[in-house]
């Protein structure tokens, strides 16, 4: 990727994808440059350059040449180019027509220097004057243009339909950064303004030397006001500072002063050579005044806009931006693939509170109640069982212990509660499930098992919830879930 | 300007990245710390136990290159009956890991065992580069029913370290640390739902003392973080600065029918000139908390009362033309138009008019446009309009009001930044919370919002001010960052 100089496309594409730029999230544009970053340097051996060894401005250069702000730049610059183009060309259709004009010759009247000299030599040279000066005080100033808002009408209707893509690339170039923007458009629109002007003189010039080549013309002068003659001479003379010997002389004012009184066709015949000899200082005037002034402050302008653009580009706040995005690397720490779904599980009967132990132990003594402590839990006060007859299962007792228990609760007498003690802060696991299956298996339907989740406190209410919707999901009819504090606990 | 040296070139050269997984009983915070050290709040965290049903991978990666994943895996379910087979399979300590091995790869364990085999089988597949993050619960009391899970851990033969998560109480941080000494090399304690940002990076570094070769990869890491939090946070400036510009310059505009009162439409304006602002004000916190990696918070918005006092009385009554061009730029536009046309007149005559139609044009184009632009709004042209009288409330007038948006910008900013992906509570912002303000600070943002409340139309004292005004709450935000403890 070779280097170029900015142009005022690379301005604008920079201010119009960073207007659009605004509404998206830092980390899809931090993405998108770093990724351009990086294509880049896998390509560096092919390509022979190396982005993170190169200076910003190329590496914003080659941004502005791909993806999105490709597509803007090569439209802004067909734009910026077409309208370079119109400038010109009218301008050289002027300069082409005002020399038709000026050199008609038709052998009744001769061709008035002094016209020539107006339109060519003075008129060139006082725009010239005035946009030297301009460029220098850097004049208009931004107050003078309307703001973004007088145009948002023209932008609302240039968005819809076939120019909907031009009127977005409008209406963020009006909504950009406009002051950074207007020292480039500035810089340019002096230099398209020198280039007009050129263009316009060398036209005229042109047609001129076209017209001497092609046609016998006679020059002459004439003017309404009495103009001595040796006024005109010295007037002349100063003007050919350079090249004295080339300036009219008075004897050659005198000899082709056009007077109405006096046919023309008389004192052409008088002296033919002195009316075509007006051909070369005309000539000269145009090139030394017309155009040589026009052709310095172009290049100048040239430079002038290259600078203002390339500080444009450099003072651009997204300038910045988008080497800072590209040459920092980009984190991911999140991966939206793995994004899973976050709806709660249907179906799960919602517990406002639990019954207390108290309601459920307060039994007649007729029925037989076995209490189970599940990995250690401790048991409630009311557990009337002596501590001999507590089985323990889970935790720390092996998986034959469990076997055990089941077998035990087993042989037991059809009307026996079970009763297993857990700790609520822990959740229910598998294994417990497992084994609750395998007890209800073995001590068959219609024996009741009760789960007791075991409260530290107030916080393990919310937590016994788990217990009774994993126990609900058994679908075990004879099975019931209660809590109770650990307060009244009797056991160990 | 070179480019800084890349982080990962550290990497690159070294072993494969290393993998992080995290296990433990059900329920105890597994899914919460990831959330947490990969900053995203889509990892389903829920208060039934087993909501985690497969390992899940989060990488942090930086420009596509692999630094490091941390694994999500479900809770240990049946460890009692996994380790019984373990040790009927055992047979000398040497081997414990190839044991592990052959436990995840017979077929009918997956069915039988389906959460331990989906949690032990990323620690036997590219076992040497994985590490082991147990995590427990500090609020509730040790048992006995953890150690067959921690002893399978141990049979696995990867390096481990202990995480207690003292999910909403420490009560008991201090006896898991005694148990847990026993099993793993390093025990921490790390609150996955409250941790500083300071402490989350803190814990990433701990994870390269898990084995030597991890260590270029895991500082690289957080290196990145570090980067990446300065870029949110620049972030988040520029978008405060942007909604506080936008808000000073604000109307709310409506074009009176012919006859219609100005007074009438007042109290409807003001209502859409507030709810245009909290909705910028709203906006601009979401896209704050969208630059943090938050993407399902809730939030629940304070009403701005304090910023509603301050709107005053920004009714006032206008007239409006089509063009959009000023007194000023209608009389230029005139004056030009007209000398223009007088020129193609004088040119007509040779000059011998000496550009009177030129200039006389001129003054006459600058006396039409002078007269004609305050008839504009009563004129018609094909039947449209091309002015009438407008009814607006706004920009604001009232200097008070940035030193409010910037507090409320703070406070949210304060609470995203703070706060941990793993907290599933909606975002309360609460204006009771003091911001302080330096007298700097203050000065400079004042001279700032006065230049845009001098000339609200101008866009380029608008896109200054941004600019300015992103510099100044940046600074203010890396103050709050400096407090808080999240820098």
């Amino acid at each position: 990727m070779s280097p170029r100089r900015p142009q005022l496309a690379d301005l604008l594409t920079l201010s119009v994808v960073a207007q659009l730029d605004a509404s998206a999230t830092r980390r899809r544009i931090h993405r998108r440059d770093r990724d351009l970053f990086l294509a880049w340097q896998r390509r560096r051996d092919t390509s022979g350059w190396d982005p993170a060894n190169a200076t910003p401005h190329r590496r914003i250069g080659a941004w502005l040449q791909e993806g999105d702000a490709g597509v803007y730049r090569a439209r802004l610059a067909s734009a910026t180019a077409w309208a370079f183009g119109l400038a010109v060309m009218l301008s050289a259709l002027l300069g082409i027509g005002a020399a038709m004009v000026l050199f008609r010759y038709d052998g009744t009247r001769p061709i008035n220097v002094l016209w020539v000299v107006l339109v060519f030599v003075a008129l060139p040279l006082a725009t010239a004057v005035v946009s030297a000066v301009g460029m220098l005080i850097g004049w208009p100033k931004a107050t003078w243009m309307p703001g973004a808002g007088a145009w948002s009408w023209l932008w609302q209707r240039l968005s819809r339909g076939a120019w909907a893509s031009a009127g977005t690339t409008a209406r963020a170039l009006a909504q950009s950064h406009a002051k950074v923007l207007r020292r480039g458009l500035l810089a340019h629109g002096w230099w398209v303004g020198q280039c007009v002007g050129l263009t316009f003189v060398v036209a005229g010039a042109a047609t001129f030397g076209i017209l001497l080549a092609t046609s016998d013309l006679a020059f002459g002068w004439s003017s309404t006001l009495d103009i001595s003659t040796e006024k005109l001479a010295d007037a002349f003379r100063a003007a050919f500072w350079f090249a004295p010997a080339w300036a009219p002389d008075a004897a050659m004012l005198d000899a082709t002063v056009a007077e109405r009184a006096t046919p023309f066709a008389d004192r052409y015949t008088e002296d033919p050579a002195a009316f075509k000899a007006w051909w070369r200082p005309v000539l000269v005037l145009v090139l030394a005044y017309g155009v040589a002034p026009r052709l310095l402050l172009t290049g100048i302008a040239g430079l002038r806009r290259s600078r203002a653009v390339s500080r444009a580009l450099a003072s651009h706040p997204a300038f910045h931006e988008i080497d800072a995005r590209m040459t920092t690397p980009f984190v991911e720490s999140a991966d939206g693939a793995l994004h899973r779904d976050t709806t709660e599980p249907s179906g799960v009967p919602v517990i406002q509170a639990f019954p207390t132990v108290d309601s459920v132990l307060s039994s007649d003594g007729s029925t037989r109640t076995r209490w189970l402590s599940w990995a250690e839990a401790p048991l409630p006060r009311e557990a009337t069982a002596p501590l001999a007859d507590v089985l323990a299962v889970g935790g720390e007792a092996t998986l034959e212990s469990d076997r055990q228990a089941i077998e035990t609760l087993a042989g037991e007498r059809g009307d026996t509660t079970t009763r297993i003690a857990v700790k609520a802060w822990e959740p229910p696991l598998a294994e417990f499930t497992d084994w609750l299956k395998a007890l209800r298996e073995r001590i068959g339907d219609g024996r009741p098992v009760e789960v007791v989740a075991m409260l530290r406190g107030d916080a393990d209410h919310d937590k016994s919830g788990v217990w009774r919707r994993a126990l609900d999901r058994l679908g075990d009819p004879w099975l019931r879930v209660y809590a109770a504090p650990i307060e009244t606990e009797a056991g160990t | 300007m070179s480019v800084p040296p890349d982080p990962t070139q550290a990497r690159s050269h070294g072993p494969s990245p290393p993998r992080f997984v995290v296990v433990g009983h059900p329920n105890k915070g597994k899914s919460s710390m990831v959330a947490t050290l990969a900053q995203d709040d889509a990892v389903r965290i829920a208060p039934e136990p087993g909501t985690t049903t497969r390992a899940d991978t989060f990488e942090l990666r930086i420009d596509g290159d692999l630094l490091y994943s941390l694994i999500d895996t479900p809770g240990f379910q049946r460890a009692r009956a996994v380790l019984a087979w373990l040790r009927e399979h055992e047979t000398d300590a040497a081997e414990h890991p190839a044991v592990v091995r052959r436990f995840v790869e017979i077929p009918e364990h997956a069915e039988r065992y389906p959460d331990e085999v989906a949690l032990l089988r990323p620690l036997v597949e590219s076992a040497e580069t994985t590490g082991i993050l147990y995590v427990v619960d500090g609020s509730t009391p040790y048992g006995p029913e953890y150690e067959p899970e921690m002893e399978i851990l141990r049979w696995t033969g990867r390096p481990r370290m202990a995480l207690v998560n003292p999910i909403g109480s420490a009560k008991h941080v201090d006896q898991w640390r005694t148990a847990l000494g026993q099993f793993f090399g390093t025990v921490r304690v790390f609150d996955a739902v409250d941790a500083p940002w300071v402490q989350r990076i803190e814990l990433l570094e701990a994870f390269g003392q898990l084995d030597v070769a991890w260590q270029p990869a895991v500082k690289a890491g957080a290196q990145a973080l570090r980067t990446d939090r300065r870029l949110r946070e620049s972030e988040a400036s520029t978008l405060i600065a942007a909604s506080l510009v936008h808000a000073l310059r604000l109307t709310e505009d409506r074009k009176l029918r012919p006859g219609e009162q100005a007074a009438a439409v007042r109290g409807p304006l003001e209502s859409a000139y507030q709810q245009r602002l909290e909705a910028l004000e709203h906006d601009t916190r979401d896209r704050v908390e969208e630059a943090y990696g938050f993407l399902r918070l809730q939030r629940h918005d304070e009403p701005n009362e304090a910023m509603h006092e301050l709107l005053g009385n920004l009714f006032a009554e206008s007239t409006w033309n089509r063009l959009g061009l000023s007194r000023t730029q209608l009389l230029a536009a005139g004056a030009l138009s007209a000398a223009g046309g007088g020129a193609v007149l004088d040119l007509a005559a040779h000059g011998l008019s000496f550009g009177v139609f030129t200039a006389g044009g001129a003054v006459l184009g600058a006396a039409g446009a002078w007269w004609g632009g305050g008839k504009l709004p009563e004129t018609k042209l094909l039947g449209l309009p091309l002015g009438g009288n407008l009814a607006r409330v706004g920009p604001m007038r009232n200097p008070n009001f940035a030193f409010v948006w910037i507090g409320r910008a703070r406070l949210h900013h304060r609470l995203v930044a703070q706060r941990t992906h793993a907290r599933q509570d909606a975002l309360t912002v609460d204006a009771e919370i003091p911001i302080p303000w330096s007298s700097e600070s203050r000065k400079r943002t004042a001279r700032l919002v006065s230049a845009v409340m001098k000339k609200p139309e101008s866009e380029e004292v608008a896109l200054t001010t941004t600019k300015d005004l992103t510099a100044t709450i940046a600074d203010l935000l890396r103050e709050d960052a400096q407090a808080d403890g999240t820098t």
